[in-house]
């Protein structure tokens, strides 16, 4: 299978890693009352330190590798006749959806990738829902209204 | 946004909400409030009572008028109109959604009226698009008629468009007195059978199983951990009583209950639809539209199997009206010989015979050892603890390989012209067909370690009644799976 020609929008990653780092931020707060309850009540010592441990390797993954493996990975072509997406961490997906299935599409946008003018686009079938993330505001809107345009064209029974 | 007339809903709608969001909410107020035990006073020189009561009501007061703006927010948000033949709206204050509905994929229209609605003529209309997800419809919760009858009206215009031949279904209700064909009726010997050799036998015995687990919570647990060791040691029969006697007794029931279910299973016809009807005490019908159905699914289980009975189910397209069933069992226990035959009959565009792409061997290992990983944990854990009785939990882990290795040497597909056909064995051995126009969607995965080996899975969605279901096809050879992805494309 060939490789795919489009990737999300780069600015894409850093809203992953601005959305994990929120996360991380979470769990390091509650790392840091797991140190002072230890302090307080006397708890075991390498309890915080195992916890700070397992933060260290979350923040790793979460804020620097995971969103990279994912964003070198996802990848997606709308063409005449069908959309094709690509996505995964450990697990390579590649998903096909003819545009006859298409039944409508949806553009979503939070208020972090407001801030960066991107939009996620969502494509329902009947059965299935695939989103695209991160794409720029007008692409995303381009692409909503192009997809619309297709799936109706290539009408045909459910 | 074009010229075109932008709509909102009838202000109307913000008393709905705020009602809806005040309904919700009122059961944990006021669960909240009388667990405090408050005191309420309205007199000013009880000072320990008065003060927190006006702070309540002050509370109070200050909700409501919360839970009101974000009514009147979600109104105000919430837009809709008509552009290029579709239905498009946008709500959302943080999040704006912006979805749009081209008229003729709009499945039904439900009208609904409440007694907000009444006086002002107006009525909540809600878009269903074909079966799929809760997700997958709009509700416009307060429009006048005239708006509703306009959107049908829309609707009707892009269907006749572009659909000409697919509203035959809708129009000709009262004119179908047509003679049904008969098909299929069980006989006695079928239902006996069909009762006793039902898999929800297993099912029946779970659900006991997990109301006996809910007496578990008046049962001291400290007690019983003592006590744990000497029931494995001198209760090991009494304790295999007690399954036993549980698994008679739901298999009893279990055939009752599908004996009085399936009695007088009766399959019918007519060019365009098929009826079925069944039940002793509760009569049910149903119809089906051979234009909505999206796959059909022969399944055996493994005591049918080897008497060579099996059952047959069609994934429809469901959602509108009265047929919003899980699944259509069109044959509940039948020869497959015989099923075959009547499929044939029913079907004719099927193949039903073909030779299969079978899982190479290099994949066998996947299929070991994949199911092993999470019961080795158990496992390993009573072994350790229980020991040595506990160590009989390691014979789950051969029955575990045992089935493993099952599923490899049944599982399989096959590519005839339009036609995919899939096996494949979760207990049951299912064979799966479906005409390519009738898959949603396809994907294909890899993990890291599969793509070292050009190992590959595929997983095929259809649409069946409101969820849809997904067929899938485990650690193939990846040359066959992307001939097969190649073989979804449109028109290739």
């Amino acid at each position: 299978m060939d490789e795919l020609k489009y990737q999300i929008d780069s600015k894409g990653l850093t809203v992953w890693r601005i959305h994990a780092c929120i996360f991380s931020g979470i769990a390091l707060l509650i790392t840091a009352l797991i140190f002072f309850l230890t302090y307080y009540f006397e708890w075991y010592k390498w309890i915080p330190y195992t916890v700070l441990g397992l933060w260290v390797i979350e923040a790793f993954c979460g804020i620097y590798l995971f969103p990279k493996i994912r964003w070198q990975r996802w990848r997606y072509e709308v063409r005449e006749q069908e959309i094709e997406v690509q996505s995964g961490l450990f697990v390579v997906e590649r998903t096909l959806v003819p545009m006859i299935r298409v039944q409508h599409v949806d553009t979503v946008q939070g208020p972090i990738l407001k801030k960066y003018n991107l939009a996620e686009i969502s494509i329902s079938t009947a059965a299935t829902t695939h989103t695209i993330p991160a794409l720029q505001m007008e692409e995303a809107d381009e692409l909503r209204r192009r997809i619309s345009k297709l799936a109706r064209v290539a009408e045909e029974d459910v | 946004m074009s010229n075109e007339q932008v709509m909102r809903l009838h202000p109307i709608t913000i008393a709905i909400n705020f009602f809806n969001a005040i309904k919700t909410l009122l059961l944990p107020v006021v669960i909240f409030v009388f667990s405090t035990k408050l005191e309420l006073s309205l007199d000013p020189s009880d000072g320990e009572n008065f003060y927190p009561t006006l702070f309540v009501l002050g509370g109070a007061i200050l909700f409501l008028c919360i839970v009101f703006i974000f009514a009147w927010i979600k109104w105000r948000k919430f837009i809709y109109w008509f552009e290029d033949g579709e239905l498009r709206i946008e709500y959302g204050l943080f999040v704006k959604n912006k979805r749009y509905i081209p008229f003729e994929r709009i499945q039904t229209l439900n009208y609904k009226e409440g007694i907000l609605h009444r006086p002002f003529k107006l009525v909540r209309v809600d878009v269903e698009t074909a079966g799929g997800s809760a997700d997958a419809e709009v509700s416009l919760t307060a429009i006048t008629r005239e708006q509703a009858s306009r959107i049908e009206l829309e609707m009707k215009k892009a269907k006749q468009e572009v659909v000409v031949a697919e509203d035959g279904t809708i129009e000709d209700v009262a004119e179908i007195r047509i003679e049904k064909e008969f098909i299929y009726q069980i006989n006695t010997k079928e239902l006996i059978l069909l009762a006793t050799t039902s898999s929800s036998m297993g099912i029946l015995f779970s659900a006991v199983a997990a109301i006996a687990s809910q007496f578990n919570d008046f049962i001291p647990y400290e007690r019983i951990y003592g006590e744990v060791q000497n029931i494995v040691r001198f209760g090991v029969l009494f304790i295999i009583l007690i399954v036993l006697g549980a698994i008679l007794l739901s298999w009893a029931v279990a055939i009752l209950i599908s004996y009085f279910v399936n009695y007088g299973f009766k399959l019918e016809r007519t060019e365009e639809q098929l009826f079925l009807s069944k039940g002793l005490l509760e009569k049910k019908r149903t119809t089906l539209q051979m234009n909505r159905v999206q796959g059909i699914r022969i399944i055996e289980n493994p005591i049918r199997q080897l008497f060579g009975y099996c059952r047959v189910i069609i994934d429809s397209a469901g959602g509108s009206g009265d047929e919003k069933e899980d699944q259509v069992v069109l044959l509940p226990f039948i020869k497959k010989k015989n099923a075959i035959r009547i499929l044939q009959e029913l079907f004719p565009e099927y193949v039903w015979e073909t030779t299969y792409t079978k899982v190479p061997k290099k994949s066998l290992i996947r299929y070991l050892l994949n199911p092993i990983y999470v019961p080795l944990i158990p496992v390993g854990f009573v072994s350790y603890y229980f020991y040595p009785y506990g160590m009989w939990s390691i014979v789950l882990i051969p029955l575990i390989l045992l089935r493993a290795y099952w599923q490899y040497k049944t599982a399989g597909f096959a590519v005839n012209h339009l036609q995919l056909t899939i096996v494949h064995r979760y207990f049951s051995k299912t064979t799966f067909v479906v005409q390519k126009n009738r898959i949603q969607s396809m994907r294909v995965t890899q993990s890291y370690f599969a793509e070292r080996k050009d190992i590959a899975s595929c997983h095929v969605h259809i649409m069946s009644s409101t969820t849809g279901f997904t067929a899938h096809l485990k650690h193939f050879d990846l040359q066959a799976i992307s001939q097969l992805f190649k073989w979804y494309q449109p028109n290739k």
